[in-house]
């Protein structure tokens, strides 16, 4: 059974890049500049953000979670966040007419007032720390351990750069003057709870599946992440609510206007508000009550899925409404073309393999520690 | 310091489009032949953008192409300064060695004055490659030859002899969306002098 998932694996390892370098080669120009490929960045991004943000809870704080849940699976925790960088990094860069060079471009060019130059610092320093704390976690072994002074030191750096990432990547939009549904400080903080929600969601997704057997740690699992999605769903629609609010009383509601009541109405009300608010919190409340670990698995599987709904949400529909030069509404159409819907899905073979291979091949078990080249099983 | 802009007279233009065919023959001929040469803006492989808008409910032309912003948001969103101000015009020009093509600049443009080339997928914008030549050379952009109205002008708007300084100082004039704080150059005249 391992030999064939370390082949399945390995295959849509190779098969998730060349999508994705398919894909670039028949790319298309739209109406509006970013579409789904930097949906997909942007998503992948928000996983990690998220992910990191609920790792920090034990790494930085110390909080073990029910049945030191967090911290007997730290490492499995550590390992999600990485492996949705990786595909991110490959969507972005797939993104740009020379995606070669485009990286190094950027890092060269000092361009301080850019978001995207910081995009790329940040990235790159978040990938290497992420790297690092796995690294020292695999070799130390356990979790407790990776409290100690230089496993803080990193674990605050993460939530630092993790923090500032999320933030940036948001003013990368916020700060756009020309798509005025895209507001500033809002953004900044939507994407930060959308960021634990979908991190959480993942995490516990990821966990409850190669733990499916292991009914206490399912347990466990459901009755740390499924308050954590209550709270982090919440907090959205109160940060959406005040960005709606907002948006009424500026240039913001041509783009919100057709959101909240207009041409996207229907995506907002039922897979927004009923399937990510109402449908998701009572799932979660559920598991939650009746230590119900399947409601949690689907509840996350609402979550993730609705999670991609809002970015994609977020950055095309602002887009396809915005002023004219003569200040006047105008519609930009857009639907997403076979090029980007195959880079997305190599993003996302890319993401389920590395998930995979690493389950299988490094040691992320709490007891586990590496016994072949430094760091493998 | 030379500050270099573009005049559109709204009250003389016809909506000949000579102006837009002229950009599109004179800078992108390849794409001449071409069916769907600018599909961002389902258009020509053309510089100027045409937006038709009602005013006091009778359609009107709107044509609009870079700004010269001298608070320009696509300098500021360009992560590896290929977008930038020319030191000898002041016009904000891309350098194609540093463009990586990550469309921020188009993103980041409020007036929709940048588009992508379908085939290299890097932003085009005002001044193309012929008009710029043009410059250098003292001559005007071939937009403002064409036109059979005198409805376009170029020059330095810090010159107080220019043609294009005389046009603002006799007529009417707005820039478009000042309110984003882009500090447009781009002079639109409502009506002349």
């Amino acid at each position: 059974m391992r030999s064939l998932l370390l082949v399945i694996s390995i295959i849509a390892l190779v098969l998730g890049p060349a999508l994705i370098a398919y894909g670039y080669t028949i790319k298309e120009v739209h109406a509006i500049s970013w579409g789904l490929i930097v949906v997909g960045y942007t998503f992948f991004a928000l996983v990690t953000v998220g992910a990191t943000i609920v790792n920090s809870l034990y790494s930085v704080f110390g909080y073990k979670g029910p049945g030191e849940v967090l911290e007997r699976n730290f490492k499995y925790g550590v390992w999600f966040a990485i492996s949705a960088i990786i595909p991110a990094w490959l969507l972005i860069l797939a993104d740009l007419a020379k995606p070669l060079e485009g990286f190094f471009r950027i890092i060269v060019s000092f361009a301080f007032e850019s978001r995207i130059y910081w995009m790329a610092v940040l990235y790159a320093i978040l990938a290497i720390l992420l790297v690092v704390e796995l690294i020292y976690a695999l070799r130390l072994g356990g979790g407790a351990k990776s409290k100690l002074t230089l496993g803080l030191a990193i674990a605050v750096l993460i939530l630092l750069v993790d923090v500032l990432l999320a933030s940036n990547l948001a003013q990368v939009f916020g700060s756009m003057v020309a798509v005025p549904g895209w507001i500033g400080i809002h953004m900044a903080v939507l994407f930060l709870a959308g960021a634990v929600i979908v991190g959480a969601s993942g995490q516990a997704l990821y966990i409850s599946l190669y733990k499916w057997r292991d009914k206490s740690t399912l347990d466990y699992v459901t009755q740390f992440y499924s308050p954590i999605l209550v709270l982090a769903t919440l907090l959205y629609v109160f940060l959406l609510g005040w960005t709606i609010v907002t948006a009424w009383y500026s240039p913001a509601w041509i783009s919100w206007g057709e959101i909240v009541r207009g041409a996207f109405a229907t995506g907002f009300w039922v897979v927004e508000v009923l399937l990510g608010v109402v449908i998701a919190i009572a799932l979660a409340a559920y598991a939650l009550l009746r230590r119900n670990s399947i409601a949690l698995m689907l509840t996350s599987v609402i979550l993730f899925v609705v999670s991609l709904y809002r970015v994609y949400s977020l950055i095309v529909h602002h887009q396809s409404i915005a002023l004219s030069p003569a200040g006047l509404p105008m519609i930009l159409y857009y639907t997403p073309d076979a090029a980007e819907i195959l880079m997305i899905l190599g993003g996302f073979l890319v993401f389920l393999a590395l998930l995979l291979l690493g389950t299988l091949l490094l040691p992320l078990g709490y007891e586990e520690k590496p016994r072949r080249l430094w760091i493998f099983k | 310091m030379v500050r270099l802009a573009h005049l559109w007279d709204m009250s003389r233009c016809v909506a000949c489009m000579a102006c837009v065919i002229a950009c599109n023959s004179a800078n992108f001929p390849e794409y001449m032949r071409s069916s769907n040469p600018n599909p961002q803006w389902s258009w020509l492989a053309s510089n100027i953008k045409v937006w038709w808008i009602s005013v006091g409910g009778r359609p009107r032309v709107l044509l609009t192409q870079c700004m010269q912003c001298d608070n320009a948001p696509c300098v500021k969103a360009c992560p590896t300064k290929a977008s930038h101000y020319d030191p000898k015009t002041g016009l904000v020009t891309i350098d194609y060695r540093l463009c990586i093509g990550c469309k921020a600049c188009v993103v980041a443009c409020p007036y929709g004055a940048r588009w992508m080339d379908p085939e290299s997928h890097m932003p085009n914008k005002c001044l193309g490659p012929e008009c710029s030549s043009r410059i250098e050379n003292g001559l005007k952009p071939v937009c403002v030859t064409v036109c059979p109205a005198n409805a376009r002008d170029f020059g330095d708007l810090d010159d107080p002899e220019s043609s294009i300084s005389r046009r603002v100082r006799e007529s009417t004039t707005i820039r478009l969306r000042e309110e984003l704080g882009t500090k447009p150059r781009n002079v639109v005249v409502l009506r002349g002098g």
